[in-house]
């Protein structure tokens, strides 16, 4: 260290020369740095809910949904010519961009006519309204399909969603940006709204980087301003720029030849450097000022160096300490930002050993004794005797604040769902209340399944799972296999019903193959599933109630429903329908269920006329026991139709749930278990984007308390190597540790939850925090009290400054991300700062 | 409606093949010839496989039989999987047709107004299985020619509501069968691309491709296969075979 700086002083020139060098090196790396920034990369590859949520993803061909959704203006309907027009371009626009593996909306949904014979496919909006008649049939029809009203249009018809189901693989920031260039340009003028995970995400991303942007340009303008006011000098002012500005073209260009990217977290190194990197050369500088009163100027380096080298160069290593914590963590782009932050700040402690002294050497600079820090100097002295005379106060005011923060520091929680970024007002935000208001959330989870999916008892398991997740409070949407199943069941004249063998389920998937939703329900082997739970509200409660289902009331070796089963299904949809009953009161009203008698009159007119169909027509054809399965099924036809209305209307289940009931009493009349067990185990996971959240805040609280514990052991460390005492040590992180514990306690509080910007306070105040303590003491033991105070305070001070004030600046952001960020190091700083300069006067007795 | 575009897409791979005209057609003619080439034949029974490429990296094939005898009868059978054996289709026209499901051991009559969606989960989609003849539905430009093709742009006629309004294909001098396909949008970006390789010739008239490859660029380039492992040309089918009776029993 020493022969570097004498050799700055010595050779300005050769040293000048190399940083030119150096910076055109680096300028080249900065060149080939490339932009990263899909959120998708900060996920935890090794959190289980990540990777469940990354394969799940994968085996279904992506689960990230973009949801475009339009209203009309109050007064207007949807359901007219030139707004169908309008969304029929915009989804085959969007259907055509790539990177987009399917569509979903209004005009891609077919709607199947069920005939005597047959089945007529057709699309549910065959054609645009030809006149207001035309357009109001419509309406009615479309309005009339379940699984259409409140999922792709809102029930009052002036509201509609495309929804587009991004390609695994697929880049959000692209296809984002190319979505909505194609929905402006076919939807206006419409009101859009663009909601979903992927909107979300780059919503958050794009609001972050839009304050960097405007925030950058403004730290470093606090930053000359600061420098400005405390030392009256240009090339001062310039030095301390140039050294960060230095610093971080070095770690760009480093990051260009390592092949990392620029990511949404190293996007805010410039601010972060500017903050925490420029107080090595306004250390160095202000000592110069200080000595140059009584010394030539390469006196004067070289008695600043020797000086304010020490200290500033364990400031440098505990600030970049406090960075390269993030080193062990466990997502890829938290390291390389840990590494990058840490690089550049021990690069500014290098500039302010080389760059800084060269410059001076080349061109000398006068003595500054600027009146208001001699101000500050005498303030500090008046605060540090204060503080001595209420040492005891002060110590036992720390120690009260310190324990009572122990108990709401834990309260504080992680969250990293995009929606708690949002800031009120923002798209996203009016986005996501559109989609709450119009059609039951944005929100989905996935029960990802394993199984045997042609076996009818696993399929019924399915069903039951999709019922239970139905009856829960917030859940809005339950979408299965089970449903087109059902569906196509009766296309192809098997009635409503599930199938009751595994060739009849074969059969039905078969025609299911290409259906633009099936892939999101099923895999082509059949082996894997989801059932995809739509919710309005608190993602949690859900995400735990189907967990708790999957764990421990999953059938795992489904068999032929009993009728225990059947009373429970009954009981969650009667619960859904806000009629709740116990099963066993539902058993009883089933009560023992009995096929119509051989001597039923209306069985046997039922019979007469389809047996009358086996002598005429094609019918003719079928074998014996074709027809005699025929046969049963008309006769448990018979007998649901029978049990089904009074035991609905005793339930108080509406006719909208008929088709799932009368599913349900069907299975109390099959012959025997026919098929009904099934031969592989079925297994149930919980993912989707609520999971992914829960494991990316895992992750990030992980990462919180590692980073936290290695910042600190490796803080006390350097400070022991500094004054080979370890309490002086503990004493010189008890400020920022203090003020950390506070902080975080206030959070807890007032419930303010941590992200992943907040997270990284922690590591920074403990690193940079320390440094103002650490300083004090380093002179203390060589300068009086009041020397210290008086000579070395003020430069603290403008230090101090300069941290908080440029963390401070990012709470002028508009994201609430870069908002709490800046609040929380800036605060931190400040208060470190204020704390040192209380708690070392009062500790320092203790010390001595 | 599969079974449907399985008949269609094997009318539209199948061609009789034409002498090539001693000077350069213009666009017109040799859409005439390569329609006819796609469409003049008798009777033919091919036997093929769908192969698809899932998500998962694993692959899916479906096998199946089609009959089909000029001008739109047709009878699909499939064999293979497991899960599909025995299934049957008869069309009747391009928007009916009737199934035949084992599992259920009936018979459905199937009506289809929905051509844009993907083909058993396959690149495939109705409309692109469906082109036999595209003098019909398209316009034609001779836009260039290298030694072995003619290149035509085709561009949906007025009035016409295609998946793809434009297609740019390539024919064969020699066969004028197409050996590639572009499918664009309106506003002229390539979706898809289809390539018809490994012509043979399997009659006296009549060449055929051994495999049909289509891949999606909107789907990161996700691609599907129909491999034909035989034809057998003008064999002189029944009418009889083209029957709900005929479906029914598996003959």
């Amino acid at each position: 260290m020493g022969m570097l700086s004498r050799a700055a002083v010595r050779h300005p020139k050769r040293v000048l020369a190399a940083w030119a060098v150096i910076l055109a090196v680096a300028a080249a790396g900065a060149g080939r740095l490339r932009q990263e920034d899909d959120l998708l990369a900060f996920l935890p590859s090794h959190d289980p809910d990540v990777r469940l949520f990354q394969e799940v993803s994968h085996r279904f061909g992506g689960l990230r949904v973009g949801l475009i959704g339009v209203e009309t203006p109050v007064g207007q309907d949807l359901f007219t010519a030139a707004h169908l027009d309008r969304i029929r371009t915009a989804t085959e626009t969007i259907r055509n961009l790539d990177g987009v593996d399917r569509v979903l909306s209004l005009t891609t949904i077919t709607d199947p006519v069920v005939e005597a014979d047959g089945v007529d496919l057709r699309p549910l909006i065959p054609a645009l309204p030809a006149d207001e008649r035309a357009a109001h049939a419509l309406r009615d029809k479309v309005l009339s399909r379940q699984h259409v009203a409140g999922s792709l249009v809102s029930h009052d018809g002036r509201a509609a969603v495309i929804m587009a189901f991004f390609a695994d693989g697929a880049s959000d920031r692209t296809l984002t940006h190319a979505i909505r260039a194609a929905a402006e340009k076919t939807l206006a003028p419409l009101t859009i709204y663009y909601g979903g995970a992927p909107f979300y995400g780059r919503a958050v991303y794009e609001e972050a980087q839009r304050d960097i942007r405007w925030l950058s340009p403004l730290a470093l303008l606090v930053l000359l301003l600061v420098v400005v006011l405390s030392f009256r000098d240009l090339v001062g002012v310039l030095l301390t720029v140039a050294s960060v500005a230095a610093s971080t073209l070095v770690v760009l260009g480093a990051m260009g030849f390592a092949k990392e990217s620029y990511n949404a977290a190293t996007s805010t190194l410039p601010v972060i450097l500017f903050a925490s990197g420029s107080s090595y050369a306004v250390h160095i500088l202000g000592r110069y000022y200080l000595e140059r009163a009584r010394a030539t100027s390469r006196e004067a380096i070289l008695r600043a160096l020797a000086i304010a080298g020490p200290p500033v160069a364990i400031a440098g290593a505990t600030t970049a300490v406090g960075f390269l914590s993030f080193v062990f963590t466990d997502v890829h782009p938290m390291r390389v930002f840990g590494l990058a932050c840490g690089g550049g700040v021990l690069v500014c402690w290098l500039t302010s050993l080389t760059l800084v002294p060269s410059v001076l050497a080349l061109w000398p600079r006068r003595a500054v004794t600027a009146p208001e820090l001699r101000l500050v100097g005498a303030a500090l002295a008046g605060l540090w005797h204060a503080a001595q005379r209420h040492r005891v106060w002060v110590l036992a005011i720390a120690l009260v604040v310190g324990a009572a923060a122990l108990r709401p520091m834990r309260r504080v929680a992680v969250r990293m769902e995009p929606r708690a970024f949002f800031r009120p007002g923002s798209e996203p935000a009016r986005a996501g209340d559109f989609l709450d208001e119009r059609f039951g959330g944005a929100t989905f989870v996935q029960v990802a399944l394993r199984g045997d999916f042609d076996d009818p008892a696993t399929l019924r398991e399915v069903d039951r799972l999709a019922d239970y997740a139905r009856s829960l409070p917030g859940v809005t949407q339950v979408q299965a296999i089970t449903q087109p199943l059902v569906l196509i069941d009766e296309v192809m004249g098997g009635g409503r019903r599930l199938p009751v063998t595994r060739d009849q389920a074969a059969n039905l998937f078969f025609f299911l193959d290409g259906e633009p939703g099936l892939r999101a329900l099923i895999t082509p082997d059949r082996r894997d599933a989801l059932v995809h739970v739509r919710l309005k509200g608190e993602a949690r409660p859900v995400v735990a109630a189907l967990e708790r289902f999957a764990a421990e009331e999953l059938h795992h070796w489904p068999e032929l429903p009993l009728p225990r089963d059947v009373a429970e299904r009954l009981a969650w949809i009667a619960s859904g329908a806000g009629h709740p009953a116990p099963p066993a009161r539902i058993a009883k009203a089933i009560g023992p269920a009995h096929l119509p008698a051989d001597d039923d009159p209306a069985w046997l007119e039922r019979k007469a006329a389809i047996e009358r169909s086996f002598r005429e027509g094609d019918a003719a054809l079928l074998p014996p026991e074709a027809q005699a399965r025929q046969l049963a099924e008309a006769r448990r036809d018979l007998a649901v139709r029978r049990l089904m209305p009074p035991l609905m209307s005793r339930l108080g289940i509406p006719d909208a749930e008929a088709l799932r009931v009368s599913m349900l009493l069907d299975d109390l009349f099959l012959d025997g278990p026919r098929g009904f067990q099934a031969r592989v185990e079925l297994h149930a996971d919980v993912a989707g984007e609520p999971v992914l959240s829960r494991g990316f805040s895992r992750s990030v609280a992980h990462n919180l308390d590692v980073s936290l514990g290695v910042s600190i052991a490796m803080v006390l460390g350097l400070l022991y190597l500094l004054f080979r005492s370890f309490k002086l040590s503990i004493i010189c992180m008890f400020p920022s540790l203090l003020t950390l514990a506070s902080i975080f306690a206030v959070m807890g509080l007032c419930d303010i939850s941590i992200d992943l910007g907040t997270s990284l306070v922690a590591g920074i105040a403990t690193g940079a925090g320390s440094d103002f303590a650490m300083h004090y003491l380093w002179y203390l033991r060589r300068q009086s009290a009041d020397e210290v105070t008086r000579s070395v305070g003020p430069i603290m001070v403008v230090s101090v400054l300069l941290v908080a004030c440029g963390f401070l600046v990012l709470a002028f952001g508009r994201s609430p991300v870069m908002q709490l960020l800046g609040t929380l190091a800036g605060l931190t700083m400040a208060i470190s700062a204020l704390l040192t300069c209380l708690l070392i006067p009062a500790l320092r007795p203790v010390e001595e | 409606m599969k079974p449907l575009t399985v008949a269609l897409a094997i009318v539209s791979l199948t061609s009789f093949s034409g002498r090539a005209a001693a000077a350069d057609p213009t666009a017109p003619e040799l859409l005439v010839k390569i329609d006819q080439a796609l469409n003049a034949f008798k009777d033919a029974v091919f036997e093929s496989k769908l192969v698809m490429k899932q998500p998962n990296g694993s692959i899916r094939e479906y096998v199946f039989t089609t009959y089909q005898k000029f001008p739109s009868k047709r009878l699909v059978r499939f064999s293979a999987p497991g899960d599909v054996k025995g299934m049957g289709v008869l069309i009747e026209s391009a928007e009916t047709m009737y199934v035949f499901l084992p599992g259920f051991q009936r018979v459905r009559r199937m009506g289809t107004h929905i051509k844009n969606q993907s083909f058993m989960g396959s690149d495939f989609s109705f409309e692109d299985m469906a082109e036999i003849a595209y003098g019909t539905i398209y316009d034609a430009k001779l836009v260039g020619s290298d030694e072995k093709n003619w290149i035509l742009e085709l561009n949906a006629k007025a009035g016409q509501d295609l998946e793809f309004p434009k297609i740019k294909l390539w024919a064969d001098k020699s066969m004028y069968q197409p050996t590639k396909l572009e499918y664009y949008d309106a506003t002229g970006k390539n979706l898809k691309t289809q390539l018809r390789l490994d012509y043979a010739k399997d009659s006296p008239r009549h060449f055929q491709p051994g495999k049909v490859v289509i891949i999606d660029h909107r789907r990161n380039d996700h691609e599907s296969q129909i491999v034909f492992t035989s034809t057998k040309i003008d064999s002189g089918l029944s009418d009889d075979i083209f029957s709900v009776r005929s479906l029914v029993r598996g003959q």
